[in-house]
């Protein structure tokens, strides 16, 4: 006779030595009421190896009994879920230790950069104001050149007095907003393209049965008329390379 | 009759004279060792249970872990000097001001510039103190909290509504919430307000380990969860203030007498098996220490006898 054979889900591992918690989900059909009813049972299972995790789906097999609550072993792990979600739960600690780390150096950084703008009294505006004085003067000295380019080059401006950082580009704009709307377009045609021909193959009979033996589905009468409308859809779709 | 009986005793006499029986005492039987053997593994397997449920006992299902560091972070960018409030961005305000004060120039060329300059660094002054986080309400720092926090979960840059962002908002509100409820241990509508979001929070977390657990684990070591405190049952009651010294020391629920004497016996029960865990230690260390001391005697006395032989 075969042993009994069980499918269910680990859901309690590492409470007690070499056992583990599985918890088994049966119907029965209940001819009162003339529906099948759900039952669930917890059995205690033995795993030698301690491999199981929470989460597993497993087979668990029938054996003598191993002592006064278990008498079933785990025979195959159908599904090792549980041991995702643990190497999942490693993983997460070092990524997370790293992330922070960054992210607190980052911080400290930008509270640095703002404590010495505090303290030298830079800060944006003043450079502004720095570089209209440098910009103002014809005498002034090297090292002031010097400085006025480093700020050039720290705040990504080619000439001063600039526009670009308190006018809108307009010319830049309505070229992004020509992108967009031929995008739009495009977007428009393709989708009437499609269309029409996806109500051309639905009203032509040979053709959409043409197409549902080249995809692999059978009668196309016999699925529901969204299903296959979608389905042509889709066949379309990828033979015009959309 | 008599003599029978006086000669059964003498024949008893006899064959305890020749024969010896050897018997073993009952504590050291097969079945009293297998009896010891099956209390010994209880007793530490009942140990180990305790150590798990420590163990799994000790994170806060509220706050979660102490001193995690996306926590510290985000509690510490808000009321940084450099963040400022109602959601303005420091390099906007920037612009703004000294576009003003160009505009101003431009506007009134008779006046004299050094007075324009003097007067903008008054108003900048002025607005900075507006805009001071340190100044704002706690309602605006708990709002930049969660821009920060929502930023950070984000999937793609302006995410709002997945998953771990919105238990990452949650979260923020919980830690907040948590400070108001120490502070006003009478507000139980809001007491009630967190009760609910903690269940919430743990309701959207158990839906995203479904969803994707990858991102599950990531999301709950960030905000210093584990995953015991989202997949237990749990209700914010007295019970948990108690424990987790919401208020202090403060006696939330009287037990009863059998309940508080069973606890106070299970105490000193503990307590003895810590005493005597803790003889046993020394003892084993004295007895190391007087190895030691033996080892290093010989080790002096080596040479001598070395000596004498030479």
């Amino acid at each position: 006779m075969p042993r009994q054979n069980f499918v269910g889900i680990v859901v309690s591992q590492g409470k007690m030595q070499k056992t583990i918690k599985v918890r088994v989900q049966q119907g029965e059909f209940n001819k009162l009421i003339n529906k099948r009813l759900l039952g669930r049972k917890d059995y205690l299972v033995h795993d030698e190896g301690e491999i199981c995790r929470e989460g597993d789906m497993v087979r668990i097999e029938a054996t003598r009994p191993l002592s006064r609550h278990k008498s079933f072993a785990v025979a195959d792990i159908l599904k090792n879920k549980g041991q995702q979600y643990a190497q999942f739960q490693r993983d997460a600690k070092t990524i997370v230790a790293q992330e922070e780390a960054a992210k607190t150096r980052e911080f400290l950084e930008k509270r640095g950069e703002y404590n010495s703008n505090v303290v030298n009294k830079s800060g944006m505006i003043n450079d502004m104001l720095f570089l209209d004085k440098v910009s103002s003067n014809p005498e002034a000295s090297a090292e002031d050149l010097q400085k006025q380019s480093d700020l050039m080059k720290k705040y990504n401006l080619s000439s001063w007095p600039t526009t670009k950082m308190f006018d809108l580009d307009v010319q830049v704009l309505r070229a992004q907003i020509q992108k967009v709307q031929e995008q739009v377009e495009q977007h428009d045609e393709n989708n009437s393209k499609v269309s029409d021909k996806v109500s051309e193959i639905l009203g032509d009979e040979g053709k959409l049965t043409a197409i549902f033996e080249k995809l692999g589905r059978g009668n196309p009468d016999k699925l529901k008329a969204n299903v296959r409308k979608n389905l042509v859809r889709k066949y379309v779709i990828n033979e015009l390379g959309l | 009759m008599l003599t029978n009986l006086v000669s059964s005793t003498s024949a008893h006499s006899v064959l305890s004279l020749t024969r010896q029986f050897s018997q073993t005492s009952i504590s050291s039987g097969k079945k009293a060792w297998k009896f010891n053997e099956a209390l010994l593994r209880k007793k530490a397997n009942i140990g180990r249970q305790i150590r798990i449920q420590d163990e799994l006992d000790k994170v806060d299902p509220v706050l979660g872990r102490a001193d995690t560091p996306f926590i510290d972070r985000i509690k510490a960018a808000v009321v940084e000097p450099s963040s400022l409030s109602y959601g303005y961005e420091r390099g906007d305000v920037n612009n703004l001001l000294y576009g003003a004060q160009r505009a101003l120039i431009a506007k009134r060329p008779g006046y004299s510039q050094e007075q324009i300059l003097r007067t903008e660094e008054r108003r900048r002054e002025i607005v900075a103190r507006i805009l001071d986080i340190k100044n704002s309400s706690s309602s605006i720092q708990r709002k930049l909290g969660i821009k920060l926090a929502r930023e950070e979960f984000a999937r793609f840059p302006g995410d709002s509504g997945s998953s771990e962002v919105q238990a990452a908002i949650m979260t923020m509100k919980i830690h907040y919430l948590t400070a108001h409820m120490k502070k006003n241990k009478k507000d139980f509508q809001n007491i009630r307000r967190l009760r609910m979001l903690v269940q919430q929070r743990q309701a959207i977390l158990r839906y995203l380990k479904r969803d994707n657990p990858k991102r599950y684990y990531w999301a709950i070591e960030k905000l210093g969860l584990t995953d015991h405190t989202v997949t237990m049952e749990f209700n914010l009651d007295k019970r948990y203030m108690e424990k987790f010294k919401v208020f202090g020391d403060d006696v939330l629920i009287r037990e009863s007498k059998s309940v508080e004497s069973k606890k106070l016996r299970a105490k000193t029960k503990q307590k003895k098996s810590l005493r005597k865990a803790l003889n046993e230690k020394a003892a084993q260390e004295a007895e190391e220490l007087v190895e030691e001391v033996e080892v290093k005697e010989s080790s002096v006395e080596s040479p001598k006898s070395s000596e004498a032989t030479v």
